[in-house]
């Protein structure tokens, strides 16, 4: 059974955009799409990457005399068996699932189990948090599990499978030169305000709760305190989706609600991801990374910078700043 | 059986091969064979897709290069790599070994009586 089919939800269709008018190629895309895991988003990464190099291959096999059609034949027969780049690919995307699915469903869990023990007795019921907690064990190790399977299934695959990189936008010109702009798309934005409202209710509520107001006021203070925190982390993290970056010949400009920064690009030193966790608790939803730069006074100062797929462009701030740091 | 002996040895220096030619700028797939066919000469032959591709990939997932899209030309973006500062470490380090072992042929296999 072909498992990865079962990730191509919900569209199995090959992306005709990507269609050339060349039969060979476009039969070798075909074929490849059919081998490959992940909806259309996540598919076209790989089938654009190989269309790009079989275009390339075959102009400079016409140049050198061949017909289009032989061209296209021979460019396809050198790039090898199509199962060769869907085996690798769907190899990849595994890697990259079994990763997340440790990594959320680790985290989720964690948290999920930290709230259990702050409430037992909202989680448990007065009976059963009366006992012993080698009593509950059990049961409390039966819910980690879940959560960790369950949350890490769900949201590893949402990364794995199914999210994909906004699309590169052209940079700007301006009368300074060009400009690489680095914003969300309008989708993100949407959901940014879902998020907010729906993590600051939750947030409100806590804090409503640790003052013995509203059906939270029961959960007790650790986990209404808790819950608060991390409501307001990701509500006011949401306000990353109208972050944006502009990368100039001369400077970074970073625009965010906290503030606008200027950074000249000569001074940047160094740019750091930061890890995992600092991420995590960070404000901000993305990799956060650490922008090292020294000022006219020669202090070192750092700026945070939050990045994530779903802005137009990150991918190549991300590659020109440490560019820019390695030139340094 | 010869040749396939020098490819197994080319395969084994592919990666600092492609991470060398990634030193001189960002390349994108078709960029970064077509330079090494240059550098190879007849023995380009060597450096296939199927071997290409995956390795930039394993590349990638090692931190010793980063990838980037950009608008093509053709309607759909292209995808560059470039090397990473650990990628720059490891270059310099595999240099240093393959002039390593090349010291030590001229020293025992390749000496002149």
């Amino acid at each position: 059974m072909k498992l990865h089919r079962l990730t191509r939800f919900p569209k199995h269709a090959f992306p005709t955009e990507l269609d050339t008018g060349n039969t060979a190629i476009d039969q070798y895309l075909r074929d490849l799409d059919a081998g490959l895991a992940g909806s259309t988003g996540v598919r076209k990464m790989t089938l654009e990457e190989t269309r790009d190099h079989l275009l390339e291959s075959t102009d400079a096999l016409i140049a050198q005399g061949q017909s289009p059609d032989a061209a296209g034949q021979q460019a396809v027969a050198s790039f090898g068996a199509v199962e060769v780049h869907a085996k690798e690919q769907r190899q990849e995307r595994c890697k990259l699932f079994i990763t997340m699915f440790l990594r959320f469903g680790l985290t989720f869990a964690t948290l999920m189990l930290l709230m259990s023990l702050l409430s037992m007795s909202s989680f448990l019921g007065e009976e059963k948090a009366a006992r012993g907690f080698a009593e509950n064990l059990p049961t409390l190790a039966k819910t980690y599990l879940f959560n960790a399977t369950f949350f890490g299934f769900f949201m590893s695959y949402w990364f794995t499978f199914a999210f994909t990189q906004a699309k590169p936008a052209p940079v700007k010109p301006t009368e300074d030169g060009e400009v690489l702009e680095v914003y969300s798309q309008k989708g993100s934005k949407y959901a940014a305000v879902f998020l907010f409202i729906v993590m600051g209710g939750i947030s409100l509520s806590c804090l409503a709760g640790l003052f013995g107001w509203g059906y939270m006021a029961a959960s007790g203070i650790a986990l209404n305190a808790l819950l608060f925190l991390l409501g307001a982390q990701m509500a006011i993290g949401a306000s990353v989706a109208w972050d944006r970056y502009e990368l100039s010949q001369d400077a970074l400009t970073i625009r965010s609600f906290t503030g606008h920064h200027r950074v000249p690009r000569a001074a940047i030193v160094d740019l750091v991801e930061r890890s995992f966790w600092r991420s995590f608790i960070g404000v901000g939803i993305g990799k956060h990374y650490a922008l090292i730069w020294q000022d006219e006074a020669g202090q070192r100062q750092t700026v945070n910078l939050v990045l994530n797929g779903e802005m137009h462009n990150s991918d190549s701030l991300i590659a020109t700043l440490k560019a820019t740091a390695c030139d340094r | 059986m010869a040749r396939n002996e020098n490819e197994q040895i080319y395969k084994g220096l592919l990666d600092t091969l492609v991470l060398n030619v990634l030193l001189a700028e960002p390349n994108y797939g078709f960029g970064i064979k077509e330079a090494l066919r240059e550098q190879l000469g007849d023995d380009a032959d060597v450096v296939k897709e199927a071997t290409l591709y995956p390795l930039l990939h394993r590349l990638e997932r090692k931190a010793l290069v980063l990838s980037y899209r950009q608008p093509g030309d053709r309607g759909t973006p292209r995808k560059y790599y470039k090397i990473t500062q650990a990628g720059h470490n490891y270059l310099k380090q595999q240099v240093e070994t393959w002039r390593q072992v090349s010291a030590l042929l001229d020293r025992t296999i390749f000496k002149e009586d």
